[in-house]
């Protein structure tokens, strides 16, 4: 079994390796869109514009309900498409490809961002309205607030969602290797079909997910010692 | 008059190809409940071979995703030669049955999560109570703490069921005619991904607002006083935390 493995042309250990640094690639792209969305989408829903908390909870709603497997498709299949016309009409041409990577990190990161801007709306909320008194009462402009007063409390509030947010990044990242890219599940499809020895290729997928798993699970407790520090624990 | 045409004729066959996704999700939903209560009860047993392997089992599940789950029961296991010539060859020849066992058993691990942490939210009080006026064995557990359980589990429960709605759509990438499966072959067939795929979601989103509504209304079922207001909100159950 273990031949199957090898490093080089005869095994498949390269190939699978280097799907896995796909797979964390794609995960940890992912997974900053999202947070960028989620942090500028809890924002804008306590906006004063009009319409724009509306729009955001409706991003938000539609792209938690959808299959990830719908908008990856609609990205990767429609982005091209869509980013040719928009050309054409300021006189380009030629067709842009879209790949695989790119496609799977915005539609993931879409989807991302919709959860990460619930997570980010509880914790706005969670911060005491005093802070912001406060803030004011010593000068400080809104914008200055945000960053240096309320983004650095926001993390220790928001810890809880973001880390079970990166473990559902981490699985959805599966699903983008159904429009071919090469991360750690196609790796194994295509080794399996080389091999013919499908169950030893699946189960090492199953291995490496469990592995990724497990190592994340002992940095977010590390991680979450951290956030919480200077808070008594409950 | 033609492009109408086109997506009427889209449309229907989407609603049509919608039927089989909501048949996965009822039929997976189901045998998902049935495996989840006992597994979430054997998570809390302190026998400890029931709790190594539910334990186990839903650090499994919860820790890979559905898709390589799917891979594996049907491309892995279903391809090994014992298996082939076993009685379980009828069975995992037909990628209708690697699906149905695949996202069974992926909700299952999640529900049984959501089991686990609800009946650790009913206080010792009530169960105390319901002791000393001579209850037991199963009339307590049904009586007095499923009962309770039940309305902090409502929620979360709904969440679990509009995930497995977008779940069931990783069955079309074993040749399954699901909603995403015949969203796809609309789009093989016409290079049109616009139609196909906006319809589907569209028709997806309708399926997941239907499924939180019908939990809305049981939560309502279970919470009369929640309904009547008479209970203020500090009080309430707290909401369930469950990564997915």
């Amino acid at each position: 079994m273990f031949e199957l493995f090898v490093w080089g042309d005869t095994g498949w250990g390269d190939e699978m390796a280097a799907g896995v640094l796909v797979t964390l690639k794609l995960a940890v792209g992912a997974y900053l869109l999202g947070l960028v969305i989620g942090i500028v989408g809890a924002v804008a829903r306590r906006s004063a514009v009009p319409g724009l908390r509306q729009v955001v909870a409706g991003y938000s709603t539609a792209f938690r309900a959808l299959p990830e497997l719908v908008v990856i498709s609609i990205i990767y299949f429609g982005g091209s498409i869509f980013v040719a016309k928009i050309l054409s009409l300021f006189g380009g041409g030629g067709y842009v490809e879209i790949n695989a990577l790119t496609s799977g990190i915005i539609a993931l990161g879409l989807v991302q961002g919709a959860y990460q801007t619930e997570v980010f709306r509880g914790a706005l909320e969670a911060v005491p309205n005093g802070q912001w008194e406060a803030a004011q009462a010593l000068g400080l402009q809104r914008k200055l607030t945000f960053v240096k007063v309320i983004l650095p409390q926001l993390w220790r509030l928001a810890f809880p969602g973001m880390s079970n947010l990166w473990m559902t990044v981490l699985k959805e990242t599966a699903l983008v290797s159904a429009i071919g890219l090469e991360d750690v599940v196609r790796s194994a499809q295509m080794a399996a079909a080389s091999t013919r020895s499908p169950f030893v290729f699946f189960s090492a997928v199953v291995v490496a997910y469990l592995v990724i798993t497990a190592v994340s699970n002992v940095v977010i407790a590390k991680l979450e010692v951290r956030v919480n520090r200077g808070y008594a624990s409950a | 008059m033609e492009m109408s045409g086109y997506v009427l004729e889209v449309s229907q066959r989407l609603v049509d190809a919608a039927g089989i996704t909501l048949i996965l999700v009822f039929v997976c939903a189901a045998f998902g409940l049935v495996i989840a209560v006992p597994m979430g009860l054997a998570r809390l047993s302190r026998n400890r071979v029931l709790y190594l392997v539910s334990t186990g089992f839903t650090f499994v599940f919860r820790g890979t995703p559905g898709l390589v789950q799917l891979y594996f029961l049907y491309y892995g296991v279903a391809r090994l030669e014992f298996v082939r010539e076993s009685f379980l060859w009828i069975i995992l020849q037909s990628p209708w049955w690697c699906a149905i066992i695949a996202l069974s058993l992926n909700t299952s691990a999640y529900t049984a999560e959501i089991v686990r942490g609800s009946l650790m939210t009913v206080p010792t009080g009530p169960i105390e109570a319901a002791k000393s006026l001579g209850l037991s064995g199963a009339r307590l557990f049904f009586l007095v703490r499923a009962p309770l359980a039940i309305r902090v589990a409502l929620p979360a429960y709904g969440n679990e069921l509009v995930l497995l709605v977008k779940g069931t759509s990783i069955v079309s990438t074993i040749t399954i005619l699901d909603l995403m499966g015949e969203a796809k072959l609309i789009y093989t067939q016409t290079f049109d991904p616009f139609v196909p795929m906006f319809t589907a979601a569209g028709i997806y989103l309708i399926i997941g607002l239907g499924v939180s509504r019908l939990i809305g209304f049981s939560e309502l079922r279970f919470f009369r006083e929640r309904a009547a207001g008479a209970v203020p909100a500090d009080r309430r159950p707290v909401a369930l935390e469950t990564g997915h």
